[in-house]
């Protein structure tokens, strides 16, 4: 085995760990966003669209993390060939 | 299998260092659905009347909901960025659920179409942030609350363009390769099982076109709106 088939390995490996356990914290955290979200709206209906705003605010900068190591993964997998 | 998957064209223009690449797929597919677009906006303002008929309720639904959404978000200058928002909406949702059509491929699952529409949502918001509190305040916001978090707010200004484009694009293309992956997986495990003919079996054909459905059109219209609401937020959060 050379060392750019080594590196190729490498890098394959570690795209699927970066995507697999770069998923867990954002998946936590959107859920628990979705969850208060919609205990807010349950709690107030006539508020929807402040608290619909919010949530999605909140989502968007929780999920951006499992987002670079999707940039990271495509990175592994198609930039180092 | 795919009708209209065509090789990218590549090209060198004399003089230039650069290698320009053309994705004809992506290219075709946009004109469509700003034709669609367009086409469907004549039709409409056609046959609106005062007593507006089933299509012009929806579309009325849709734009009366994005008129309330900018108004809670900007207040007076609603006006101004209630077509952009709008039209990025209308835009990202029929590209993501043209891929329902078999063998058309959707312009947001190409990286360049959503790195572009987060690119110029990044450029208006800048421009209508200066524009509104005047450069001097525009600056002075970078240094907020103290003056050594200038570099994280600048590299949280460049990660929401990344977060904002790449959102869009993972979902649309891993959608894709979800879509594309369940014939191969059935012909694995028809072969494993000795069920001939498993890939082409009515279940599996069924299936792979529920999950076309949901990766198309459900997902298509969530990640359409969060595009859309995501580019008014950043809007009117630049501009406080």
């Amino acid at each position: 085995m050379d060392a750019a088939e080594l590196i190729k390995i490498v890098s394959l490996a570690g795209a699927g760990l970066c995507m697999g356990f770069g998923a867990i914290g954002p998946a936590a955290g959107v859920g628990l966003t979705g969850a208060e979200g919609a205990r807010a709206l349950a709690d107030r209906p006539n508020m929807s669209v402040q608290i619909m705003r919010t949530m999605l605010i909140a989502m968007a900068i929780t999920s951006s993390t499992g987002i670079y190591s999707l940039v990271i993964a495509i990175l592994l997998l198609f930039g180092i060939t | 299998m795919n009708v209209a998957q065509i090789e990218t064209i590549t090209f060198t223009l004399p003089g230039l260092p650069f290698i320009f690449e053309i994705n004809p797929n992506t290219l075709l597919t946009t004109w469509i659905v700003i034709g669609a677009l367009f086409l469907s906006g004549i039709l409409i303002r056609q046959i609106s009347k005062l007593i507006p008929g089933k299509l012009q309720t929806a579309v009325e639904y849709i734009l009366v909901y994005f008129i309330d959404f900018c108004k809670q978000s900007l207040g007076e200058d609603w006006k101004k960025f209630f077509p952009l928002v709008t039209t990025l909406f209308l835009f990202v949702v029929v590209s993501n659920c043209i891929c329902v059509i078999p063998g058309v491929k959707s312009p947001t699952s190409d990286l360049n179409t959503c790195l572009g529409l987060g690119l110029m949502v990044f450029v208006i918001v800048h421009i209508s942030a200066i524009r509104h509190k005047g450069l001097v305040n525009y600056i002075k916001g970078y240094f907020r609350p103290f003056f050594f978090f200038f570099p994280l707010n600048v590299l949280g200004d460049l990660g929401k363009v990344i977060s904002h484009s790449f959102r869009l694009f993972g979902n649309m293309f891993a959608g894709g390769i979800i879509i594309a992956l369940i014939g191969p997986i059935a012909f694995k495990v028809g072969g494993i099982l000795a069920i001939p003919k498993a890939a082409t079996s009515p279940i599996v054909i069924l299936l792979s076109v529920i999950a076309q459905g949901f990766y198309g059109i459900f997902i298509g219209i969530i990640q359409a709106f969060v595009f859309a609401v995501l580019a008014l937020t950043y809007i009117s959060v630049a501009r406080e």
